[in-house]
C-alpha cells in the first residue's frame, strides 16, 4: 500500500514537472542568436489594430508619453507600448533583447554611443524611406543626418535623430543663488568658485554643484574642459592626430584637478549617479547642476510644474571657462536617433511614429517644448512661452549658442578606451589620486597597448 | 530549556558574561537590521506608506512587481524540480552502484563546483538562443540548474552514505532492479537531503540576476532579482518617486523574507539531519 | 554568481567527518570478476546519470568549446562577422593590471570573510546557541542579508554608503561621529572599508554551519573545563574553538569555492569603484561583455572567461584533494 501510494505520488511529481516545464518553454521565442535577418511583415486587415512596442532610454516617459497619445489619437489603428530604461541599463539591454531576437519596432538609439553595438540587427532608413514622404532628408538638419550616418562603420543610416544635444552645460537654482547675493552665472572657474564659497557660507544644508558621479560623466566634463584650449582637442586626440600625454592634454587634466582641489566641485558629490544629482537639483537641496543640455527640460517651468520640481527659477551657462586664455565649449552631437529592427513586423506603422515624432510640426510640438534636445526638423522653433523667467530664457539660448556653434563630437569615439581607461582614471585625477603628468602618460600607453583599435 | 540542558549555558553564567553576550546580539542585531531600518525610513520620507501601494499597483517600466514575484517562483520551483530530480538519480548512480570510473567522474563533477556564473555567459547566450529559450524561464532554470547540480551530487552522495549499502544489496539480491531500489530505498530515505536542496534551490534561484538579467529581455517574464534593476529607470528623480524607488525595493525583499521565515526551519534542520551520523 | 553567491556549501558539512570518497573502500587490488561487474554496472549508472550528462554536455563541455573558440576571435554580441584573433585576447587580459588587481581583490575578499566568520561569526553562533531569548529574532536577523537577493541587499547597501545623503554617513554623524564620514568609492581604502562591512553583513551562513554544528558536538566538556576554573574567555577560545575544528575547515572551503560566484555583491554596490579598486572578477568579465560605451568585445570577454575558470576550476581542485585526504 505505502508503496504504490509513494509510487502514485512520485509520478504524480514527475507528471507536474513535465506539465510545467512545457508550459513554461512554450513562451520562449523561436531560435536563433543574432537577429540579423529581416522578419515577415504582418498582414493587418482593415480595421483591426497593430500595437508597436517601443524601447527607449530618452526622452523621459512623461515627455514621451504627450507624444504618444498624440500619436494614437491621430492613427487610431496604432498603439504604442512604451517601455523606457535608464542611460547605462539601455546599452546592455538593447543589444541583448535584438540579438535575442525580441520583436521591437521602434527603437530608441543613441547615435554616439550605440549605433555600432546595434547596427548589424537594424533596418537602413533606405529600407523604409518608401513609407516616408519623399523630400523627408531636406526637412531634417543635414549636419545632424550626416553626422548619424558617418558614425556607422559601414558609412549608413540607420536612424532618424530627432535633435541635437550638448555637454556641458551649468543649470542653477536662481533662489539660491539670489540668497547668496549671486547675481550673474559664472563663466570662469574663478567666479565659479567665489559663487560656491558664498553659498556654502550662506546655506550650509545645500551642495553647491551637483553633478552625476558616474564614470561616463567624468569625460564629459573632461572633454568641456579641454575643448576650452582647443574646440576639437577631443576630436583629435581620439583621431591620433594629438597625443594623449601632449602638453595641451596636461594642460587639460591640470584645470580638471584644480576644479577639485579647489573644492569648486566636491569630491563627495562622485558618489551621486545622474539621477541622485538631479533629484538634489530638483528638490532645491543644490545651487548648480552640471547636466548635459538634455535636461534642459528644468529651464521649462510648465514641466517643472507637472513633475513635481519646486524650484522657482532656473537659470544656464556654459561650465565655466577653467583655462587661461580658453573660451567656452560644448561638444556636441546628434542624437536622439529612431530606428527599425529587423525584428519588427510592422515597418509601414513604425516608419509612420518616426515620421510623425521627427517629421511633423504636430509631433514636434508634443516634445520640442521639453527641451531635451535641439530639434532637428528645420524651422521648427520652441514657442517663446515655454521660457517665461528672464533667466531661463538667457539660459536657454547659451546653450543653443554653444552647440549651434559645433565642437567636438561628443562621444563619437565611444570606443572601450573611453569606458575602461579615460572614466575611471578621470575620476583618480579628480581626486588627487594621480597627478596630471602620470595620467597623461598613462593613458598615452594604455593607448598605444593595441587593446583599443581605433573603431 | 533548562539551564543544565544546554552546556553551553555555562559561558553566560556569570552576570557580566552574559550581560555582554546580550550586548553583542542586541547591538548586532540592530547593526545587521539597520540596512532593512534605514530603506523603510527612506522609503517613506515622502509620500509615506501609501508609497507601497503606489508601486504595487503601477507598472515600472513595464514591469508588475507581482508578476515579477511570480516569474521568480515560476523559475524557482522548476530549478527545484530539475535540480532534485536530475541530482537525485545522479547522487543515486555516484552513491551506490559500484560502475567502472565512478570516481573519476564524480571528482571531475566536483571541479565544478566553484564555476562562476559569469564565466560561462558568453556561451549560455548563445545556447540558449539557439535552443530557442529566451524569455523562457526554462532557458534561466537550465544554467541555473547545471550550476547547482554539482553541489547537489556532492550533497547527495554524501547523505547517501548514511544508507546502509547491505539494505541495498538485500533488495538487489531479492531481484529488484535499480529503478525500484532508487524509488523506495534510496528517494525515502533521502528525504531530509532533498528538502534540504530544495530549500537552497529556491533561495539561490530567487538570487539569481546574471541569467535572468541577460536571458529574459521581455517586460512580462522579469524576474525580482533582475526587477531591482530594470525598474530603477522608471523612477524620476523627484523626492517623491525616490521614496518610491525604496518602498519597490523593500517590496521586493518581502518574497525572500517570507521564505526564509518559513524555510529556516527546513534549512536548519536538512543541514543539521544530514550533519548527524548516527 | 548569482545562484550561489551564497556562500553556502552545506554539503561540505555534510562531508564531515566521513569521507567524501567512495562509498565503501575498494580493495586495492579487484579480481577479475569483480572488474567485470563493475564494467557491467557501467549501463545502468549511465541511465541514472544520462539526465546530468546531457545538461553537463550542453552547458559545461560545449560551453567550454565554444569560449576556447570565441577568445580567439574578435567579435560582438551578434557573434556574426568574427575575426581570428589568434592568442591576442590572451595576451591582453593577461597584461592588464586591472584584471590582475580582480582576481587579488577575490582573493582578498574571501580571506577577510574567512575571517570575520571565523571570529565574529563563530562568536555570534555560539551566543545564538547558548539558550538566550528571542533567539529566532536574533537568528534571522544575523541571516538575513545572506539570504535576500544578493542585487538587492547590495544595491541597498550601495545606497547607505552614498558620500551625500547615504544612510550610513547620515548616521554617523548623527552620533557625533561625523569625522569618521567618508567618501565611501572615493578612497581606495575607504571603499575597501565599505566592501568588508558588506562582507561582514554576508556571514549568515557560516554562523549557520556553526550553530548546526554547536549541537552535535560535545559541549559537556564546558563543565570540566569551568570547575578546573576556566574563565569565559579561554572556554571560548582554548575548549570550543579547537572542537569545531572541521567546521571550520568547512567554513574556510565553502567562502573560497562561493567566491568566485561573487559578482552582485560588487556590481551593486560599489560598481569596482573607485576605478575598478573593488573589481572582481565577476564585474571585470561583465565590464568587458557589456561596457558602458562601445560594443561589447565577447573575444576579450571570452578570454578573461576561460582564465578565471582555470583559476575557479584549480580552486576546486584543491577542496576536493583537502576532503579526500580526510580520514
Amino acid at each position: 500500500m505505502r508503496k504504490e501510494a509513494q509510487l502514485g505520488r512520485l509520478l504524480g511529481t514527475a507528471g507536474a514537472a513535465v506539465a510545467l516545464i512545457l508550459t513554461a518553454a512554450a513562451c520562449g521565442n523561436s531560435g536563433g542568436v543574432g537577429g540579423s535577418s529581416n522578419a515577415a511583415q504582418a498582414s493587418v486587415a482593415a480595421g483591426q489594430s497593430v500595437t508597436l512596442n517601443y524601447w527607449t532610454w530618452f526622452p523621459a516617459q512623461t515627455t514621451l508619453q504627450k507624444s504618444i497619445d498624440a500619436f494614437e489619437k491621430a492613427n487610431p489603428g496604432i498603439k504604442i507600448n512604451l517601455r523606457e530604461f535608464t542611460n547605462t541599463n539601455y546599452q546592455t539591454e538593447l543589444p541583448l533583447a535584438l540579438g535575442g531576437g525580441q520583436s521591437l519596432d521602434i527603437v530608441g538609439v543613441q547615435v554616439s554611443a550605440m549605433t555600432n553595438s546595434v547596427r548589424k540587427n537594424l533596418r537602413p532608413v533606405s529600407d523604409w524611406a518608401s513609407d516616408l514622404p519623399s523630400n523627408w532628408q531636406s526637412q531634417i538638419n543635414s549636419t545632424m543626418l550626416d553626422q548619424t550616418q558617418k558614425i556607422a562603420q559601414d558609412d549608413t543610416l540607420y536612424s532618424i535623430p530627432m535633435g541635437s544635444i550638448g555637454s556641458a552645460f551649468v543649470y542653477s537654482n536662481q533662489a539660491l543663488l539670489a540668497k547668496a547675493g549671486i547675481t550673474a552665472e559664472p563663466t570662469t572657474s574663478a567666479e565659479l568658485a567665489a559663487d560656491v564659497a558664498k553659498i556654502k557660507a550662506t546655506e550650509p544644508g545645500v551642495t553647491p554643484v551637483a553633478f552625476s558621479g558616474e564614470s561616463w560623466w567624468q569625460d564629459e566634463v573632461f572633454f568641456t574642459v579641454a575643448d576650452q584650449i582647443d574646440p576639437k582637442l577631443s576630436d583629435e586626440l581620439y583621431t591620433g592626430k594629438v597625443a594623449w600625454n601632449s602638453p595641451q592634454m596636461v594642460k587639460a587634466l591640470t584645470a580638471y584637478q584644480n576644479l577639485f582641489s579647489s573644492g569648486t566641485l566636491g569630491t563627495g558629490t562622485l558618489s551621486l549617479k545622474e539621477a541622485d544629482a538631479d533629484n538634489a537639483f530638483n528638490s532645491g537641496k543644490a545651487a548648480f547642476l552640471l547636466e548635459g543640455s538634455w535636461d534642459s527640460s528644468v529651464l521649462s517651468s510648465a514641466y517643472r510644474q507637472a513633475n513635481g520640481i519646486s524650484v522657482a527659477d532656473v537659470g544656464a551657462g556654459y561650465l565655466p571657462v577653467s583655462v587661461a586664455g580658453g573660451s567656452p565649449a560644448a561638444r556636441t552631437y546628434a542624437e536622439g536617433g529612431l530606428a527599425i529592427p529587423k525584428s519588427s513586423q510592422h515597418v509601414a506603422q513604425a516608419a509612420k511614429f518616426i515620421q510623425f515624432m521627427t517629421l511633423s510640426q504636430q509631433g514636434e510640438s508634443t516634445w520640442a517644448p521639453d527641451l531635451v534636445l535641439v530639434p532637428s526638423l528645420n524651422g521648427y522653433t520652441v514657442p517663446s512661452s515655454v521660457l517665461t523667467s528672464p533667466a531661463a530664457q538667457s539660459g536657454y539660448q547659451t546653450i543653443a549658442q554653444t552647440i549651434d556653434a559645433g565642437g567636438s563630437g561628443r562621444g563619437e569615439y565611444s570606443t572601450t578606451f573611453t569606458s575602461d581607461v579615460l572614466d575611471n582614471s578621470l575620476l583618480q585625477v579628480a581626486r588627487s589620486q594621480i597627478t596630471p603628468q602620470a595620467e597623461a602618460a598613462k593613458l598615452q600607453s594604455a593607448w598605444a597597448s593595441g587593446r583599443y583599435p581605433l573603431q | 530549556m533548562t539551564a543544565q540542558a544546554n552546556p553551553l549555558r555555562r559561558l553566560r553564567e556569570r552576570g557580566r558574561d552574559n550581560a555582554a553576550f546580550y550586548a553583542v546580539l542586541v547591538i548586532g542585531a540592530a547593526l545587521w537590521l539597520f540596512p532593512l531600518v534605514s530603506t523603510v525610513r527612506q522609503s517613506v520620507q515622502f509620500g509615506g506608506f501609501h508609497n507601497y501601494l503606489t508601486v504595487l499597483t503601477t507598472d515600472y517600466n513595464g514591469v508588475n512587481l507581482l508578476r515579477a514575484f511570480a516569474n521568480s517562483l515560476l523559475i524557482a520551483a522548476l530549478t527545484v524540480v530539475l535540480t532534485c530530480g536530475i541530482g537525485a538519480l545522479a547522487g543515486y548512480a555516484f552513491a551506490k552502484i559500484d560502475f567502472v570510473g565512478r570516481e573519476g567522474l564524480y571528482h571531475a563533477c566536483l571541479l565544478l563546483l566553484a564555476v562562476p556564473a559569469v564565466a560561462i555567459m558568453v556561451p549560455v547566450y548563445w545556447i540558449t538562443g539557439n535552443l530557442g529559450l529566451f524569455n523562457s524561464p526554462v532557458g534561466v532554470s537550465l544554467p541555473e540548474v547545471v550550476l547547482t547540480l554539482p553541489f547537489a551530487v556532492l550533497l547527495l552522495r554524501n547523505n547517501a552514505d548514511s544508507i546502509p549499502d547491505e539494505l541495498i544489496e538485500a533488495a538487489r539480491i531479492d531481484g529488484a532492479s535499480h529503478l525500484v531500489v532508487f524509488r523506495h530505498i534510496f528517494l525515502p530515505l533521502s528525504r531530509p537531503a532533498l528538502i534540504n536542496l530544495a530549500a537552497l534551490c529556491v533561495v539561490w534561484s530567487i538570487q539569481d540576476f546574471i541569467f535572468s538579467s541577460m536571458l529574459l529581455t521581455n517586460a512580462s517574464s522579469t524576474t525580482a532579482a533582475q526587477a531591482v534593476q530594470s525598474i530603477q529607470g522608471a523612477f524620476s528623480p523627484t523626492p517623491i518617486e525616490h521614496s518610491q524607488y525604496f518602498a519597490a525595493l523593500m517590496l521586493l525583499a518581502v518574497p525572500a523574507i517570507v521564505i526564509v521565515v518559513l524555510g529556516l526551519r527546513f534549512i536548519t534542520q536538512g543541514m543539521t539531519a544530514g550533519g548527524v551520523k548516527e | 554568481m548569482s545562484t550561489h553567491t551564497s556562500t553556502v556549501r552545506p554539503g561540505a558539512t555534510l562531508a564531515e567527518g566521513r569521507p567524501a570518497g567512495p562509498a565503501t573502500q575498494p580493495p586495492r587490488r579487484r579480481s577479475a570478476a569483480a572488474r567485470r561487474l563493475r564494467r557491467r554496472a557501467l549501463i545502468p549508472a549511465l541511465c541514472f546519470l544520462a539526465p546530468m550528462l546531457a545538461l553537463y554536455g550542453v552547458y559545461y563541455l560545449y560551453a567550454f568549446v565554444f569560449l576556447g573558440q570565441t577568445s580567439r576571435e574578435n567579435v560582438d554580441l551578434s557573434f556574426s562577422g568574427a575575426t581570428d584573433a589568434g592568442w591576442r585576447n590572451f595576451r591582453l587580459v593577461l597584461t592588464d593590471p586591472l584584471f590582475w588587481k580582480s582576481i587579488e581583490n577575490n582573493l582578498l575578499f574571501a580571506a577577510v570573510q574567512i575571517a570575520v566568520a571565523l571570529t565574529l561569526g563563530f562568536f555570534l553562533a555560539v551566543s545564538l546557541s547558548s539558550g538566550v531569548r528571542f533567539r529566532r529574532f536574533f537568528y534571522i536577523a544575523f541571516l538575513l542579508p545572506s539570504l535576500v537577493p544578493l542585487s538587492l541587499f547590495a544595491t541597498v547597501f550601495g545606497q547607505m554608503i552614498q558620500t551625500n545623503g547615504g544612510a550610513l554617513n547620515q548616521t554617523l554623524s548623527d552620533l557625533g561621529l561625523a569625522s569618521l564620514a567618508q567618501d565611501w568609492t572615493g578612497s581606495p581604502t575607504a571603499a575597501y572599508v565599505a566592501v568588508f562591512l558588506l562582507l561582514t553583513y554576508l556571514i549568515g551562513l557560516p554562523i549557520m554551519y556553526y550553530t548546526s554544528d554547536l549541537t552535535m558536538v560535545n559541549t559537556a566538556v564546558l563543565e570540566a573545563a569551568q570547575i578546573d576554573g576556566a574563565r569565559t574567555g579561554q572556554m571560548l577560545r582554548l575548549v570550543l574553538f579547537p572542537m569545531l575544528r572541521t567546521t571550520h575547515k568547512t567554513v574556510i572551503l565553502s567562502v573560497l569555492l562561493g567566491s568566485f560566484r561573487w559578482f552582485e555583491l560588487i556590481y551593486f554596490s560599489t560598481g569596482g569603484q573607485p576605478s575598478g579598486g573593488t573589481g572582481i572578477a565577476g564585474t571585470y568579465i561583465y565590464g568587458q561583455m557589456f561596457p558602458s560605451t562601445g560594443s561589447a568585445e565577447i573575444g576579450y570577454a571570452s578570454a578573461a572567461s576561460v582564465i578565471v575558470l582555470l583559476i575557479a576550476i584549480a580552486v576546486s581542485a584543491v577542496n576536493v584533494l583537502v576532503q579526500r585526504r580526510r580520514p
